[in-house]
């Protein structure tokens, strides 16, 4: 009965102790097990906007002739990203997430519907430009990849380190400018090496392909 | 904003839960954020606010926050102290370390209202 006024109500009390995002995280493990069982190596590519996750695609996908590679490319708004993929000549599925700033496991479930007929050897999803939001949202992949420019400023993993605890491999882009930014190298490896000791470092240049073999060489091990 | 997202996901678990509970309304609940969540708890409480108003079951109800500070245990010397990642020891110096807490974002306890049976 309801203390206060005997109106026969009374509370309930539940422990839950469940994720919030647990969800999500059911739904990427069915992801992985489907990716799984069609033979689909998939890279979560993670970045802020302008890091270059768009151009790293396009010179792997070049420095991969003949495999079959796919992307899922999610944009809050506009699908431009999706059209420059499409050029490359490999199927591009699009996700427009309507504002929202990062994929979560529902969404690229979705969007692989478009590709799973003709499954691709590597998927490369990328991410919602934004170091942040997407750091929390497994979508099943088997590389979380972080994409880092030597223009953002070094002190990207202090500011961010979610992102970087979860990568397997971090790619340090456009490395041609290093001569005319500060950013230290040595410095940033350490400091990615204190969150993730595990995390992978590939510096290159999409641009002049300088750096892009070991990444590729990672990529199809 | 990726606390809109949770928030959401909260929403859907609160009337899941309301629902399997055959209660009539959600008092009170408690969310677990960790200090190294990588959630704004000022964020995560502005965009309930928003998502409460769109749900008549969740008017009334009550979102408790508790504030989980990150822990390590040094994998060195064993000893136990608050940091970030990039936190050293503050006794041995080494930077091996066991996060211990910090990284929640858990839906802890709901309190319902039901009718006496």
């Amino acid at each position: 009965m309801c203390k206060s006024c005997g109106c026969g109500e009374r509370t309930l009390r539940v422990t839950v102790s469940r994720g919030l995002l647990s969800e999500n995280e059911r739904l990427a493990r069915e992801n992985r097990a489907w990716f799984k069982r069609l033979g689909v190596r998939v890279i979560n590519l993670v970045g802020s906007p302008g890091a270059g996750k768009t151009s790293l695609i396009e010179a792997t996908v070049r420095r991969l002739p003949g495999a079959r590679v796919a992307v899922i490319e999610g944009d809050p708004e506009t699908r431009r990203d999706a059209e420059r993929l499409s050029r490359l000549g490999i199927p591009v599925a699009a996700v427009t997430t309507g504002g929202v700033c990062h994929l979560d496991a529902r969404m690229v479930h979705r969007a692989f519907h478009e590709l799973a007929a003709f499954p691709p050897e590597i998927l490369f999803i990328e991410n919602v430009g934004n170091l942040l939001c997407p750091a929390d949202f497994d979508l099943g992949e088997d590389l979380t990849v972080v994409v880092l420019s030597v223009t953002e400023g070094e002190d990207k993993p202090e500011k961010y380190p979610q992102a970087f605890r979860r990568a397997s491999a971090v790619v340090l882009t456009k490395i041609d400018l290093l001569p005319h930014v500060d950013f230290d190298l040595a410095r940033v490896a350490e400091l990615i090496a204190r969150i993730n000791p595990e995390a992978r470092l590939f510096p290159l240049s999409a641009r002049t392909e300088e750096g892009l073999k070991p990444w590729i060489e990672f990529l199809r091990a | 904003m990726h606390e809109a997202s949770l928030v959401a996901a909260l929403a859907e678990e609160l009337l899941r839960l309301k629902e399997h509970e055959g209660a009539h309304r959600v008092l009170r609940f408690t969310v677990e954020i960790g200090e190294l969540s990588g959630v704004d708890p000022e964020a995560f409480r502005w965009a309930y606010e928003v998502l409460r108003e769109m749900y008549a079951e969740l008017k009334e109800a009550e979102m408790i926050l508790d504030l989980i500070p990150a822990r390590f245990r040094c994998e060195t010397c064993g000893r136990e102290f608050s940091g970030d990642y990039f936190s050293l020891c503050p006794g041995c110096q080494s930077p091996e370390k066991t996060l211990l807490s910090g990284e929640e974002l858990t839906l802890r306890e709901v309190e319902f209202e039901v009718a006496d049976v």
